[in-house]
């Protein structure tokens, strides 16, 4: 067969999986939030109101997409794909099961890491081009989060990466099915990680590109139709990617504990899933309940508390490993 | 789209294509949380709220006119803010709806005797649909939306027996 | 008590001669004065006065041939008020006192506006509420639109913003903002207007940069934050300065919803004034009919039955319950927290259950009336409230919780928004924001009205002054609130629920002043009568009015999102503030 062909049939699959997990993401969020806050979020469109999220999907396609007459027009147009083509390359990396992914580079996690640090400067560029000034205050502050929230999720990751003695998400849960999984010895790394996707995914108590109440709508201010659905469903979709590597990292990824890989078979992917939408079900309700920070104090956390705690956890955590090595190799 | 330039206005395809847009326009509605006065906290507020929820319909708030289908107008347009609820409107990205709530956007309401009350926001923007009450009950605005939905609708059949 | 003696005293001290100096029955201490004396009167009197509580005009014209301007000043330490009151000649110039009483910042230019009066010393003399182009609307002389003349109406054509930019592209200048931003061009068309307002507080360039050499050369810019923002509670305009993202001055644009309810009220019967109130502050209308109702029934020595004071005092405390709830949600949505909001607006739908059950509506009451109330509660609205009361206590504390517990909040709220008690004092605070700054009072004990001094309650106050420090004393507000809303269960009398009075209620001449304690302060009713079934003129004290210019003092030097927060926290109510 073609391999350009199979790459491509490949992509699109990826799409249409990325895709439906970010509807079905702002379905849960509003179900989810509903259900929190004492409501029932929509019932009335399918099962559930399931169907909602095609309605409003559909809707803002078929909007009118205007622009502001002072935009910068091409950074504009094309700023919204600047944060979805990123996280759709970041998709095709995790590891459903053994056999079922996507793309598997020899150091798959670090490219992962890689691409999810960009969609924050479509978020600038989407904030910037608009010329509207909560859209490029939004804008500064997704800079500012980018660089401050990037690092420690690098180091959080670099805990499993050593245990595993491998870089390839796929190594990192396979070596977990063999021992144990490794939120257990790297359990700060794991609440870094939390912290972290919970800030990269734009959410309360992070949720400082958008700050409704603040910003209006910060970066997407301007922004409507599908221009602005698109930015929607990738944020969304971003949530799935963050809690799979998280998954992948500390939870096992698709193996359960006293249970063989060839046991589960196809049930593989449906406990990954699940495992998956736990944490986007505990990070919808973080977001539903706190408050958020303000600039500075978010600023703060990211450079005062997580980076100087994250490297220290390191080097006390290498050491550890090193010493246990020895140990284990002097007896 | 561009379906009726491949197609043509009369087409079934157009014509069917937009039957389920105007489906979709039609249950997912929503409006721009920019209150006014009084009727805002019925409209927007008690909407939004535990008890009449109105997100089961799809009815949900946006804080930017870019993002949001309809408007509630809730509450007294005055000189003032006449200028700013024509730039909002015209803000909303096509297609839009505007609900004028309450006697005050109606009509001017118990001020409409003050010269520098507008009476009627349908002097300033087109409105779909108008609600009365001083202030309506959240129950006349979710009646209000589900005849909106109609209204959609409606239009839709229109276009395609004719 | 501060007595006449004293007053006469001072006045003498600073060589003022009072033109008269009387205790007039409704009003209490009346000093007249010569506008020439009226700088060198407040001179004399600052120090016995902490506060000027209320400023308000009446063209008296058809009477004595003028415009009379009236201040109530207060003495919280002594409990006791004094009226000074001057008349001018229409278009006069009125000499301002802000040098002696900050709050007379926004209430003057709206008397000079209304009354067509010229403001002299004033740091922004500039209209408040009306639109370009209308009369001094309380004048007399100026009529109420007919309905031919509503019929006729006709809108200005086009957009003043949108022409303003037009003209702007013809005489070569690039406009210096987004032209589809609204909100940008609606004030650029305030400030290049042909002649520039004399001393802004906001600098009309917009384009500054810092005059420290050494610091980091920033430019600032201006940000509208409002009419339309998610977060400015109503319609609010704030023009704010900003660098980076910290407000360095700030400046409230209000008149967004002005419509008359003062012009109003002098065409309808004193039965009716309670709908015009009631759309006033919104939330907290049982309390605003209480104030008229109150004052009509001093003015007309009406006696009003037991049951009815018991009655009314019920209402008003559920009703300052349910504002409460709407603002305490919002103040944490301000802060980003979506719960909080939610809950509490489950809450209030309860409350607004019971109002709806004793008054027949969700908001906008009309309950109290002259006289007594409109309808006996009912068995049904007894039960509906002692339920609530069994699981109020402990929501209340589950919102503490899950809010004011989190370690977020509290580093958002405390020491933001800080009113310290001297600017608290000056800017006529009252209410939560007087007693979060320190400031002992409360009309409801200290000058008792309805059935109030019946009512056994605490009144809680901080020293901190900030938004923590609000939030803390109305959620202690709320928790006396329903002490009262359960003595008022287990003590109400048996009686009438309302005196006998005649369909057309015809009031003697007179002029009263009478204050309530509603959910936002103090809110004052100021009747003239003339003997005939309709007020001659009745001014209403907004109290967030005054919480609107203590905010705007606030919020230079905080970030964007503590200023919201702050401003969240003083409650606005723009039914209220414009009227």
């Amino acid at each position: 067969m073609n391999p350009w062909l199979v790459a491509l049939l490949r992509a699109l699959l990826i799409l249409v999986v990325m895709l439906l997990n970010g509807s079905l993401a702002i379905y849960m969020v509003r179900k989810v939030l509903g259900h929190a806050h004492l409501r029932l979020g929509p019932t009335e469109l399918g099962p559930a109101g399931i169907a909602q999220v095609i309605a409003d999907i559909v809707k803002l396609l078929t909007k009118e997409d205007r622009h502001p007459n002072r935009s910068d027009r091409w950074l504009y147009l094309i700023a919204p794909f600047i944060v979805f083509v990123p996280s759709f390359v970041a998709f095709s990396f995790i590891p459903f099961t053994d056999k079922l992914v996507a793309a598997n580079p020899e150091m798959s996690l670090l490219m992962m890491l890689a691409f999810l640090a960009v969609p924050p400067l479509g978020i600038f560029a989407a904030g910037w081009s608009s010329r509207s000034k909560f859209a490029t205050i939004g804008a500064m502050r997704a800079i500012g989060g980018m660089v401050t929230y990037e690092i420690p999720l690098l180091l959080a990751a670099i805990p499993p990466v050593i245990l595993a003695g491998s870089a390839n998400l796929q190594a990192i849960v396979l070596a977990q099915s063999h021992s144990i999984w490794y939120i257990l010895p790297c359990l700060p790394s794991f609440v870094i990680a939390l912290i972290c996707a919970q800030m990269e995914t734009n959410q309360a108590p992070f949720d400082m590109t958008e700050a409704d109440q603040e910003l209006v709508a910060g970066f997407s201010t301007e922004y409507s139709a599908m221009r602005f659905g698109f930015m929607y469903l990738a944020e969304f979709a971003g949530n799935f990617t963050f809690a799979a590597l998280i998954v992948s990292l500390f939870l096992g990824g698709w193996t359960l504990p006293g249970i063989s890989a060839t046991a589960l078979g196809p049930f593989a992917v449906l406990v990954f899933v699940a495992k998956c939408y736990l944490l986007i079900f505990l990070f919808m309700m973080v977001r539903g309940t706190y408050s958020r920070y303000r600039v500075d104090h978010y600023l703060e956390v990211g450079w005062k508390r997580l980076l100087p705690f994250s490297l220290a956890w390191i080097v006390v955590f290498a050491a550890a490993v090193r010493i246990i090595a020895m140990l284990k190799g002097g007896a | 789209m561009a379906l009726d330039k491949v197609f043509g206005e009369q087409s079934i395809v157009f014509l069917k294509s937009e039957q389920f847009f105007d489906w979709a326009r039609g249950r997912s509605l929503w409006y721009m949380a920019f209150g006014i006065a009084c009727c805002s906290l019925e409209g927007l507020i008690a909407a939004a709220g535990p008890r009449f929820d109105f997100d089961r319909h799809g009815v949900f708030y946006r804080g930017v006119p870019r993002q949001s289908d309809v408007m509630i107008v809730a509450g007294t347009v005055n000189r003032k803010m006449a200028v700013i609820v024509k730039r909002l409107y015209e803000m909303m990205p096509e297609p839009r709806y505007v609900v004028s709530m309450g006697a005050c956007a109606n009509a001017g309401g118990p001020f409409r005797e003050y010269p520098n009350v507008v009476t009627g926001v349908d002097k300033i923007i087109p409105v779909d649909i108008y609600i009365p009450g001083c202030p309506p009950r959240p129950e006349s605005v979710q009646y209000a939306f589900l005849q909106l939905r109609k209204k959609i609708n409606e239009d839709a059949k229109a276009r395609f027996s004719s | 008590m501060i007595e006449r003696a004293r007053i006469a005293e001072l006045l003498s001290g600073a060589s003022v001669t009072p033109v008269s100096l009387e205790d007039e029955s409704c009003l209490g201490l009346v000093l007249r004065v010569a506008a020439d004396d009226l700088l060198a009167t407040f001179a004399a009197l600052r120090d016995s006065f902490e506060q000027l509580i209320d400023l308000l005009g009446a063209d008296l014209t058809p009477r004595n041939g003028g415009i009379e301007v009236t201040y109530r000043l207060r003495s919280l330490q002594e409990n006791s008020d004094l009226v000074v009151k001057t008349t001018l000649e229409p278009g006069a110039a009125l000499p301002s006192v802000t040098g002696f009483y900050l709050s007379a910042l926004l209430p003057e230019r709206e008397a000079c506006e209304m009354f067509g009066l010229k403001l002299t010393g004033h740091p922004n003399p500039k209209h408040l509420l009306l639109t370009e182009g209308l009369p001094p609307m309380l004048l007399k002389s100026v009529p109420l639109r007919s309905e031919e003349d509503i019929q006729a109406e006709t809108l200005p054509e086009g957009d003043p913003a949108l022409q303003l930019l037009q003209e702007f592209e013809e005489r070569g200048i690039i406009p210096p903002e987004d032209p589809d931003d609204p909100l940008e061009n609606y004030v650029m068309a305030e400030w290049l207007s042909p002649e520039p307002p004399p001393g802004p507080i906001v600098p009309r360039n917009i384009r500054r940069q810092d005059d420290d050499p050494q610091s980091l050369s920033t430019n600032h810019y201006l940000l509208q934050i409002g009419p339309a923002h998610p977060a400015t509670h109503g319609v609010l305009n704030i023009v704010a300065e900003m660098d980076g993202e910290k407000i360095v001055s700030s400046e409230a644009h209000v008149g967004n919803l002005h419509r008359g309810i003062e012009k109003l009220a002098e065409s309808r019967r004193y039965h009716q004034l309670g709908t015009l109130v009631d759309r006033g502050d919104y939330v907290g209308g049982c309390n605003n009919e209480l104030a008229v109702a109150l004052a009509v029934e001093q003015l007309a020595e009406i006696e009003v039955p037991d049951r009815a004071s018991w009655i009314r005092v019920l209402m008003a405390e559920i009703n300052r319950l349910a504002s409460h709830y709407i603002w305490f949600g919002p103040t944490g949505l301000d802060t980003g927290a979506m719960g909080i909001f939610l809950f509490c607006l489950y809450d209030r739908e309860l409350w607004l259950d019971v109002l709806e059950e004793i008054s027949g509506q969700r908001m906008m009451f009309n309950y109290i009336r002259p006289g007594g109330v409109v309808a006996d509660i009912t068995p049904k609205s007894v039960q509906m409230i002692e339920d609530i009361l069994k699981i109020a206590d402990g929501r209340l504390d589950e919102h503490y919780d899950a809010l004011m517990a989190s370690e977020i909040f509290q580093q958002r709220a405390c020491g933001v928004g800080v009113v310290s008690k001297e600017d608290a004092l000056s800017l006529g605070a009252t209410g939560f924001v007087a007693r979060a700054s320190g400031i002992d009072w409360d009309l409801r004990r200290d000058r008792p009205y309805a059935a109030y001094d019946k009512m056994d309650f605490d009144v809680l106050t901080a020293d901190s002054g900030d938004v923590w420090a609000r939030m803390f004393c109305r959620l202690d507000e709320m928790r006396q609130s329903l002490r009262i809303v359960r003595q008022c269960l287990d003590g109400m009398p048996e009686g009438d629920f309302s005196a006998k009075l005649p369909r057309v209620l015809r009031v003697p001449e007179g002029e009263c002043y009478v204050p309530v304690e509603a959910p936002r302060g103090e809110m004052g009713v100021h009747i003239y009568s003339d003997g005939t079934d309709k007020p001659y003129r009745m001014s209403y004290r907004p109290p967030t009015l005054y919480s609107l210019m203590i905010s705007d003092l606030t919020l230079p030097g905080h970030f964007l999102a503590d200023g919201i927060v702050s401003l969240g926290s003083f409650d606005f109510c723009f039914g209220e503030v414009d009227r």
